[in-house]
């Protein structure tokens, strides 16, 4: 096993997670906020 | 005349031949008689069984002059090393996505991210077994629950191990059923399970959100890690066909044709790579254990993340911790699991919203974590 390998592994780990979970944060402001601005209402062109 | 000159594919046939012949029975056995993802299983085991018969038409033989090129060759060459194929199957992919599940309880989505901590860990795990990261990196995605993602990732990081990456990602999806109520069971108390969650299955989402939804997340992925925009495009493509109301049609044939077309082409030249010389490896053994390894990492991630969560919500709110392990790609499988264990442990308890939109989640979860790890590895290696 090679130890330098296994740093950048750990490193590539932390950026990894706090990467996806920073993308599906934003993801949610961009549901919560088109949903806030294009809210549900009833007539033909919806679902 | 010599037999092996009357005969070549007999005489040079090789217990690893015939181990891969085996695998490939066994791949048709679990299609059909066990149901296990037979979309893709069928054509893997039948492909298997093609490319492992010496001398077999279907893969190039000889060199120069005297080269006789295989069919199966040529669609790896265009369909895979291009990543046509499994880009292709991300359109049909989007089509068949309904997001409007994510809009009811937008909170689920971070499950799709939390489900993605075995994917490292395997990757870690995989560095201690002697892989070099670009390797690791690759067998760590099987955790992904993703067949396109994995192919598209081993392609780029880990051509040599695109085989056995490929048939662990296709096969571990079709285990889901087995490998995550154990998991389950082991983190969380019956009280746990029997949690009920409120959810507004009532709400509708208008058609403009929905439209809007797959433009905005295509921008804004491209704009932040374009690497992974080949992903993330194709299947907000897909969905984009589904939402916009005017190509029905197409959205069908995306949903329809285009998947089997695709699956049926994918299937069969990913058994391409599983030939004796290739996948008779002691480190396709070490794969296929690790990426069980994700599964279960990946199922736990989302567990704890949920009971991590329920520390801060009050009685009434508190999230299903089943619910967490939805966070994975395969969809709708995860969902369904996780709402029979609800049934089974109480049988007023209807988990399957909830599950859907975490499962949602992890479809978008896998798609960035790819992207991410494509965009990451290039870095450090």
């Amino acid at each position: 096993m090679d130890i330098a390998v296994l740093e950048k592994a750990l490193e590539i780990t932390g950026l990894g997670l706090a990467g996806v979970f920073i993308f599906m944060a934003i993801f949610l402001a961009i549901i919560v906020g088109v949903d806030k601005l294009f809210p549900y209402k009833k007539d033909n062109n919806n679902k | 005349m010599e037999f092996s000159t009357l005969m070549p594919a007999i005489a040079f046939m090789t217990w690893k031949h015939l181990v891969m012949i085996g695998v490939g029975l066994i791949l048709i056995w679990l299609a059909i008689k066990k149901q296990y993802e037979p979309t893709l299983l069928l054509p893997i085991g039948f492909g298997a069984i093609l490319v492992n018969i010496p001398f077999t038409a279907v893969l190039t033989q000889g060199s120069g002059a005297t080269e006789v090129v295989g069919a199966l060759d040529v669609l790896r060459d265009a369909g895979i090393h291009t990543e046509l194929f499994p880009l292709l199957i991300f359109i049909a992919i989007g089509a068949m996505i309904d997001f409007s599940p994510l809009f009811q309880k937008p909170s689920l989505l971070l499950f799709g991210a939390a489900a993605q901590f075995g994917i490292f860990i395997t990757m870690i795990l995989a560095v201690c077994c002697g892989f070099n990261l670009n390797e690791a990196a690759s067998i760590g995605i099987i955790g992904a629950a993703d067949g396109p993602t994995s192919i598209i990732v081993s392609q780029q990081l880990a051509p040599n191990l695109l085989g056995p990456i490929s048939v662990a990602a296709y096969s571990y999806m079709s285990l889901v059923p087995i490998i995550q109520p154990p998991v389950i069971r082991m983190l969380t108390t019956k009280k746990e399970r029997m949690i009920r969650m409120k959810t507004d299955a009532n709400k509708k989402v208008s058609r403009t959100t929905l439209i809007l939804f797959p433009i905005i997340i295509t921008l804004l992925a491209g704009l932040i890690a374009p690497s992974s925009l080949a992903l993330i495009g194709f299947l907000m493509f897909g969905n984009l066909i589904r939402e916009c109301g005017v190509l029905n049609s197409m959205s069908q044939t995306a949903q329809k044709e285009l998947a089997n077309l695709v699956t049926i082409l994918l299937g069969i030249t990913i058994a391409s790579t599983m030939t004796a010389k290739e996948f008779v490896e002691w480190h396709t053994i070490m794969i296929l254990c690790l990426g069980i390894f994700a599964f279960v990492f990946d199922t736990a991630g989302g567990v704890l993340f949920a009971k991590f969560l329920n520390l801060f919500y009050k009685e009434g709110n508190k999230i299903n911790p089943m619910v967490g392990a939805c966070g994975i790609s395969a969809f709708p499988m995860s969902a369904r699991v996780i709402h029979g264990m609800g049934l089974k442990e109480d049988p007023n308890n209807y988990l399957l919203m909830p599950a859907i939109s975490a499962n949602v989640g992890g479809q978008i979860g896998s798609v960035i974590v790819g992207g991410l790890i494509l965009m990451l590895v290039p870095l450090f290696v």
